[in-house]
């Protein structure tokens, strides 16, 4: 039967196999920023960018990983708080708080992008989705981190009523 | 301060312990200590009544109102 333990273990390892493709992500954009041959060989046929927005594009997802990697290993660390059965926590909350502002700084990076590409064309509607969609879920994070902060006054009040 | 419990007052007059006092009201120890330590944020009345019964008290010889800032 699937349970709750077995449930925050799949999170776990969903979390860790993310923080794996992104490691992959940023080190083959490394090695492209490195040596820009490089990066026809790697993303050429995904046909991502043109050769003029690569300058900027490159440094600013490698930016973006920073934002990334916080919100991955922050929820790393949350779920094993939760593992470990410390849920309505300061620590969760701030954990919760530090994903939100790295959805929004995320979000930030990729409306840049997104102005700097307007004139260009194609790619920018991309950019506009994911910021967007970062902005959002950064938006979600932060209610969930109120909810949780509720939820821990409420049960501060309950353990300390004898 | 707020509300003050002197529960330890109490408990020294009556001459009872904490372990003694906790099993006889049917608490555990820790929420005794939280009790006696001014950690709670609120009595339930069962407890208070359990706590007066046992120490042959009342609800006033456990509370005191300290004004805040004094």
């Amino acid at each position: 039967m699937w349970n709750k333990k077995q449930s925050i273990m799949l999170s776990l390892i969903c979390t860790k196999v993310i923080i794996v493709v992104v490691v992959i992500l940023v080190v083959a954009l490394a090695a492209t920023l490195i040596s820009p041959d490089l990066y026809n060989d790697i993303f050429g046929g995904l046909h991502l960018f043109t050769p003029n927005q690569i300058q900027f594009a490159i440094p600013l997802l490698l930016l973006a990983a920073v934002p990334a990697f916080t919100a991955l290993f922050s929820l790393h660390r949350l779920l094993s708080h939760i593992r470990a059965g410390e849920v309505f926590t300061v620590n969760n909350i701030r954990l919760l708080r530090t994903i939100s502002w790295a959805c929004f700084a995320a979000s930030i990076l990729f409306f840049i992008g997104f102005f700097r590409f307007i004139p260009v064309g194609g790619i920018e509607i991309s950019m506009f989705l994911i910021a967007s969609f970062a902005g959002f879920v950064g938006l979600i994070m932060r209610v969930v981190k109120n909810v949780i902060d509720a939820a821990r006054e409420l049960k501060d009040e309950n353990d300390f009523t004898i | 301060m707020g509300i003050i419990v002197n529960l330890d007052v109490m408990m020294a007059k009556r001459k009872i312990s904490s372990g003694d006092l906790a099993a006889l009201i049917g608490i555990t120890p820790a929420n005794l200590s939280i009790l006696k330590t001014n950690k709670a944020k609120a009595i339930r009345f069962s407890t208070l009544e359990a706590i007066c019964q046992v120490l042959d008290c009342q609800p006033g010889d456990l509370l005191e109102y300290e004004p805040e800032g004094e």
